[in-house]
C-alpha cells in the first residue's frame, strides 16, 4: 500500500526508533529536537497521568510526556536506558515536514525505555498504517516501517498530544506479527 | 479565498489597523492645533487612509474602499488648501473611522454594511462653502458654521458607492499616486526605524539570554583561577555583553502606556456628549513603559474605570455650578513609577464615593449583611464598588451601572498581579490607584515546601505567614462541619492542607514538624476571600520568572505556570484562585463557618464587665464601660446650640462639644422629635467632649462574648448580644476625636 508522498518524504529523511513496553516506535528526526537522558523531573501533581513531569533544559521548561503510559504500555521505568525525545514546537518546523504532521506549541518530551535505532528507510520499507489498525486511532500512527527484525509503527506526536488534552482514548499499536490489537487506554 | 490570499489580507489588516491607530489621535489633536501643525495632522491622516484604500482596492474590498475613498476626498481638499478644516468634519471623519475600524476588524471577512451616512456626510462637507476658496484666505468662522449647501452634482457618484466597482473613485488615484511621490522621503524615514517583529520571537530571544546568562555564569566560575590577562579581558567582555544583551532584550518587550492612555482622549469625548457632560481630560506620564503584555490587559479595565468616573463622579455641569465646582469636570490619567512598580492613578474631581451611600446599597443589594455594614470601615466600605453585583447608579444607564464590570475590573488587574485601591472624599472626588509590576515575567514570590517539594506562591496573594506551635493545636485549630478553620485574631479562617489538594497523603506532620514542633499556614487572599494554606515549610522570598504552562497542563487550575530556580529544578508556581475555587472556599461558606462558631464558644471571648446600655436611633443599641464615664446628663433638645457646625451644650459654665453617632459611625441618627436627650461625658484624655444619646436603657454587670473586626472603626470596640439585642460596644476616646476645623470643611 502506498504511503502520502509528503509523509513519505518526512519519513525518508530519517526515523528515530525506541522501544517502550518491548515495542518499537518511530518519530520523523525533522520533529526532534534532541535526545537526552536529563530525567530529574518535578513532578506535577493533578496533571494528566501521562504528564511524567517538567524538566530545565538549559532554561527552557519541557513538559514530560510518558509515552508508555499515553499508549497504554504502562509507565516507563525510569532507568539506565531510559531518554527523553525532545520535540521541535510546532514554530521550529520547516517546510521539509509534511503537512500532516506536526508536534506541539509548546516544548513537549516524550519519556522512552531506550532509544532504538537511528534509520533511513528506502521507499519499499514504509507503507501506510494496515487498513485494520482501528481508525479511530489510526490518526496517531502515519506510517508503518519495516525493518529486518520488526515492523515500527512511525508517531504522529501531534496527534497524541491532543488527545491527550482533549481526554485520553485508546491507542492502537501495530504488533510485529502485523495482526493488529488494540490496547486499552489508561 | 486561496491561503495566500487570506495571509495577505490579514497583513493587510494589521497594516491598516496600524494606520488608522494614528489617525484617531490626529483627528482629536487637529481641533485644537496651530495652522502649522493642523497642516502636519491632515497630510498624517490623509497618508494612513490613502494607503488603507490603496491595498483595498487590490483586495477588491469595496466596502472599505469606498469609505475611505471619501475620506481621502475630503482630506484632500483640505489638504490642498481648497476648503477649511471644520469641527464639523472631525465628528464625520470619526464616524466613518469607526466603520472603517469595524469592516477592518471583520477581516478576513469582507462585511458590506450600508455605509451611505457616513458618505453622504463626508462628501456634503467636501463640497461645503468654502469650495473654491484659496488657502491663503480662510473663511470667516461664520461660513464654517453654515448649514450645509445643496449636494453638487459630482457628489453621488462617491456616496453612492458602497457596492460600486472601483472606477467609482477613478478621478482620485492619480492625484493620491502624486502625493506619494511629492513625499517618499518622508515615509521612508518613517518606516525605516521600525521592523515588525512577531512577539514569540522575542520570547525565545528572552529565553535564549537567559541562557546565555546562566552558561556565562558556569564559565566565570570555572575560569575565576585564570591569570591569563588576554582570557580575563574575554571573560571581562563576554560578561558585561551578556548583561546588557539580557536588558535590551527585556526592553524590547516594553510599552508605553500612552498606547493605552491615548484612546481615552476619544472615549471621554463620546462620553461626555452622550452623558451631557463637560469633562477635560488630562494625561500625564505616558511615556511609562511596561511590558507589552501588561499594557494589552490593561486596557478593558481602565476603559470601565474612566467610564465609572465619567458616569458616577462626574456631574451634570448644572449641578456642579450649584455646588461651587468648574462647571468642566476633570478626569486625569497618571501613569509612574513608585518602589519598582507602576503606579497607574484614574482622578476625577466629582461627587466622590460616599461609605454611607455604599453600607446601603451594599444592604439592599444583598452584598452584605446589615451586621456586616456596621461592621466595616469607610475605606473597606469604598472597595464595596469592586463587590460582585454592586452598581450604585439610580438609574442603569447604557454606559456603566449594570452591576457587572468593577468586580471584573479587579479580577483582572489581579491577574496581571497589580493591586487597586480607592481614595475619594465625598463631594471633592475621587483616586483610583493600580499598582502593576513592571513585567509579568518576574513576580516576587514566596517559596514553600511540601512533601519534599518546593512550590512558589505570588507574593500579592499573600497576607500573612502564621506559625501554630504544637501546644497551641487544640486552642487554636477547630474543625466546623468537617471543614478545618484556624482561629485567627477573633476570626475563622478556613484551612487548605496543600498536601491533600495536591493529592498527596496529609503527612502524619507531628513527626515532620520543626523544633520545636510547628505548623506552618500560608494566609492567602483572592479577591475578598481569605483562607489558610498549610505547607511543610516555608523556605524563603524570591524573585521568580515566570514561564507558562504547556498545553497540556491548561486544564489545571491549581497552577499559573512553573519557574527555574537557582539550582535548575523547575518549580511550580501556585495559583491562589484557582486553589481557593478547587477547594470550594467562597464567601458564603466562610459565613456558615463563622456562624458555626457560635457554637463552639471559648472562654477567650468571655467578658465580664458593667456597662452602660444605650440607645442612639432606638434600633440600634450601644455600650460604654461604665468606669470610663464621668457623668449621665439628661438634656432637652432646645439646650443643644450649633458652634462652628459642632453641636455643643453648656456644661459647668462651659462649652461642651457634643459627637453625634451617626456622623461617625454607620449607625442610624437620632429621630429628631425626641423631647429629651441624654449626653454620656466620658472620662478622656484629651478635649472634653459628650456622647449624644437617645435614651439609657440600662447599667449592668453581665457576661457576654464579644466579636472584634480589625477593620471596622476604631470606636468600635466589638460587637456582642447583650439583652438579646446586638449590641456595639464604643471605646469614647476615639469618639469625637477629629479636630473641629475638619469638621467645618
Amino acid at each position: 500500500m502506498t504511503l502520502e508522498a509528503g509523509i513519505e518524504g518526512t519519513c525518508r529523511a530519517g526515523l528515530v526508533t525506541f522501544r517502550i513496553g518491548g515495542r518499537c516506535f518511530a518519530v520523523p528526526i525533522v520533529l526532534v529536537r534532541e535526545i537526552n537522558r536529563q530525567l530529574q523531573m518535578t513532578p506535577v501533581h493533578r496533571a494528566p497521568a501521562s504528564v511524567r513531569g517538567l524538566v530545565n533544559l538549559r532554561g527552557q521548561i519541557v513538559t514530560v510526556m510518558d509515552l508508555g503510559r499515553r499508549l497504554g504500555l504502562g509507565p516507563v521505568e525510569i532507568g539506565e536506558k531510559s531518554r527523553m525525545v525532545v520535540l521541535k514546537e510546532n514554530s521550529m518546523l520547516r517546510g521539509d515536514v509534511a503537512a500532516g504532521l506536526r508536534t506541539a506549541e509548546d516544548s513537549i518530551g516524550f519519556l522512552v525505555d531506550e532509544i532504538a535505532d537511528i534509520l533511513t528507510p528506502e521507499d519499499r520499507d514504509l507503507e501506510s498504517p494496515p487498513p485494520n489498525l482501528d481508525q479511530t486511532d489510526g490518526r496517531h500512527v502515519v506510517a508503518v516501517c519495516k525493518t529486518e527484525e520488526s515492523i515500527v509503527s512511525v508517531l504522529n506526536p501531534a496527534a497524541i498530544i491532543r488527545s491527550e488534552i482533549q481526554g485520553p482514548p485508546a491507542v492502537c499499536v501495530a504488533r510485529p506479527d502485523a495482526s493488529p490489537v488494540s490496547s486499552g487506554g489508561e | 479565498m486561496s491561503d495566500l490570499d487570506e495571509e495577505l489580507v490579514l497583513e493587510f489588516k494589521i497594516e491598516s489597523q496600524e494606520h488608522l491607530g494614528t489617525v484617531e489621535p490626529a483627528l482629536l489633536e487637529i481641533e485644537g492645533a496651530d495652522p502649522e501643525r493642523r497642516n502636519e495632522l491632515v497630510h498624517l491622516i490623509f497618508r494612513a487612509v490613502h494607503s488603507v484604500k490603496g491595498a483595498s482596492g487590490f483586495f477588491e474590498l469595496n466596502t472599505i474602499q469606498a469609505l475611505s475613498h471619501t475620506m481621502e476626498n475630503l482630506l484632500m481638499r483640505v489638504r490642498d488648501g481648497e476648503i477649511e478644516f471644520v469641527p464639523a468634519m472631525t465628528d464625520a471623519l470619526l464616524g466613518a473611522l469607526d466603520v472603517l475600524g469595524r469592516l477592518i476588524e471583520a477581516l478576513p471577512e469582507a462585511l458590506d454594511p450600508d455605509i451611505s451616512e457616513q458618505t453622504e456626510l463626508l462628501t456634503r462637507l467636501t463640497h461645503e462653502p468654502g469650495d473654491g476658496a484659496p488657502a491663503a484666505q480662510p473663511p470667516p468662522p461664520s461660513s464654517a458654521q453654515a448649514p450645509p449647501a445643496e449636494v453638487p452634482p459630482a457628489a453621488p457618484a462617491a456616496a453612492a458607492s458602497p457596492k460600486a466597482s472601483p472606477s467609482a473613485g477613478a478621478e482620485a488615484p492619480p492625484k493620491a499616486a502624486a502625493e506619494d511621490k511629492a513625499n517618499p522621503a518622508r515615509r521612508t524615514d518613517a518606516s525605516a526605524e521600525t521592523i515588525r517583529v512577531p512577539v514569540h520571537l522575542l520570547d525565545r530571544l528572552m529565553d535564549q539570554a537567559g541562557e546565555l546568562v546562566l552558561s556565562r555564569n558556569q564559565l566565570l566560575s570555572n575560569m575565576s583561577a585564570t591569570t591569563d590577562p588576554i582570557v580575563k579581558g574575554i571573560l571581562q567582555d563576554l560578561d558585561l555583553i551578556t548583561s546588557e544583551l539580557q536588558s535590551d532584550i527585556m526592553n524590547t518587550r516594553m510599552q508605553p502606556v500612552g498606547v493605552v492612555f491615548n484612546k481615552f482622549n476619544r472615549i471621554v469625548r463620546d462620553l461626555s456628549r452622550t452623558l451631557d457632560k463637560e469633562v477635560q481630560l488630562q494625561i500625564e506620564g505616558s511615556e511609562v513603559e511596561l511590558d507589552k503584555s501588561i499594557v494589552e490587559l490593561l486596557s478593558d479595565p481602565l476603559t470601565h474605570l474612566v467610564r465609572n468616573s465619567l458616569d458616577h463622579g462626574i456631574e451634570p455641569p448644572a449641578l456642579r455650578a450649584e455646588r461651587g465646582k468648574n462647571r468642566q469636570g476633570t478626569v486625569a490619567l497618571r501613569a509612574f513609577h513608585e518602589g519598582g512598580q507602576v503606579h497607574i492613578e484614574i482622578e476625577d474631581d466629582g461627587a466622590g464615593i460616599d461609605p454611607e451611600k455604599m453600607r446601603r446599597v451594599a444592604i439592599e443589594k444583598g452584598v452584605i449583611t446589615r451586621d456586616e455594614a456596621i461592621g466595616i470601615s469607610d475605606a473597606d466600605a469604598r472597595m464595596l464598588i469592586f463587590a460582585p453585583g454592586f452598581s450604585t447608579a439610580a438609574q442603569v444607564s447604557n454606559v456603566s451601572g449594570r452591576g457587572v464590570g468593577m468586580d471584573v475590573v479587579k479580577t483582572n488587574i489581579s491577574k496581571l498581579g497589580g493591586k487597586i485601591e480607592v481614595e475619594s472624599e465625598v463631594g471633592r472626588g475621587s483616586k483610583l490607584t493600580i499598582a502593576l509590576p513592571l513585567t509579568l515575567a518576574i513576580i516576587p514570590s514566596l517559596i514553600v515546601a511540601v512533601a519534599g517539594q518546593r512550590l512558589a506562591i505570588p507574593q500579592v496573594n499573600l497576607v500573612e505567614l502564621v506559625r501554630v506551635r504544637f501546644g497551641d493545636r487544640e486552642r487554636l485549630l477547630s474543625d466546623v462541619n468537617g471543614a478545618a478553620v484556624l482561629r485567627l485574631r477573633g476570626n475563622l479562617l478556613p484551612l487548605v492542607d496543600l498536601r491533600v489538594l495536591l493529592g498527596l497523603e496529609p503527612a502524619v506532620r507531628e513527626a515532620e514538624w520543626d523544633d520545636p514542633p510547628a505548623m506552618h499556614i500560608a494566609v492567602l487572599q483572592v479577591g475578598g476571600t481569605h483562607f489558610g494554606l498549610i505547607v511543610d515549610a516555608i523556605l524563603d522570598s524570591e524573585e521568580i520568572v515566570v514561564k507558562p504552562l504547556s498545553e497540556l497542563l491548561e486544564g489545571n487550575s491549581l497552577y499559573s505556570g512553573a519557574t527555574i530556580m537557582g539550582d535548575g529544578r523547575v518549580a511550580m508556581i501556585l495559583d491562589a484562585a484557582g486553589i481557593a475555587e478547587y477547594a470550594s472556599l467562597r464567601l458564603e461558606e466562610k459565613r456558615v463557618a463563622s456562624h458555626g462558631a457560635e457554637k463552639a464558644r471559648t472562654n477567650e471571648r468571655l467578658q465580664r464587665r458593667r456597662l452602660v446600655i444605650f440607645n442612639n436611633a432606638d434600633e440600634d443599641q450601644f455600650a460604654i464601660d461604665l468606669d470610663r464615664l464621668v457623668r449621665l446628663e439628661r438634656i432637652l433638645p432646645s439646650q443643644i446650640e450649633e458652634v462652628g457646625n459642632r453641636p455643643c451644650i453648656q456644661y459647668r459654665g462651659r462649652g461642651l462639644p457634643l459627637v453625634r453617632l451617626h456622623e461617625e459611625l454607620p449607625v442610624r441618627p437620632l429621630s429628631s422629635d425626641r423631647k429629651e436627650l441624654y449626653v454620656l461625658i466620658p472620662r478622656l484624655s484629651g478635649e472634653g467632649r459628650g456622647i449624644l444619646a437617645g435614651s439609657i436603657v440600662d447599667a449592668v454587670e453581665t457576661e457576654f462574648e464579644m466579636d472584634t473586626d480589625p477593620s471596622a472603626h476604631r470606636a468600635i470596640e466589638g460587637r456582642a448580644v447583650i439583652g438579646g439585642r446586638l449590641t456595639l460596644l464604643l471605646d469614647p476616646e476615639y469618639l469625637g476625636g477629629r479636630p473641629v476645623e475638619a469638621a467645618v470643611a
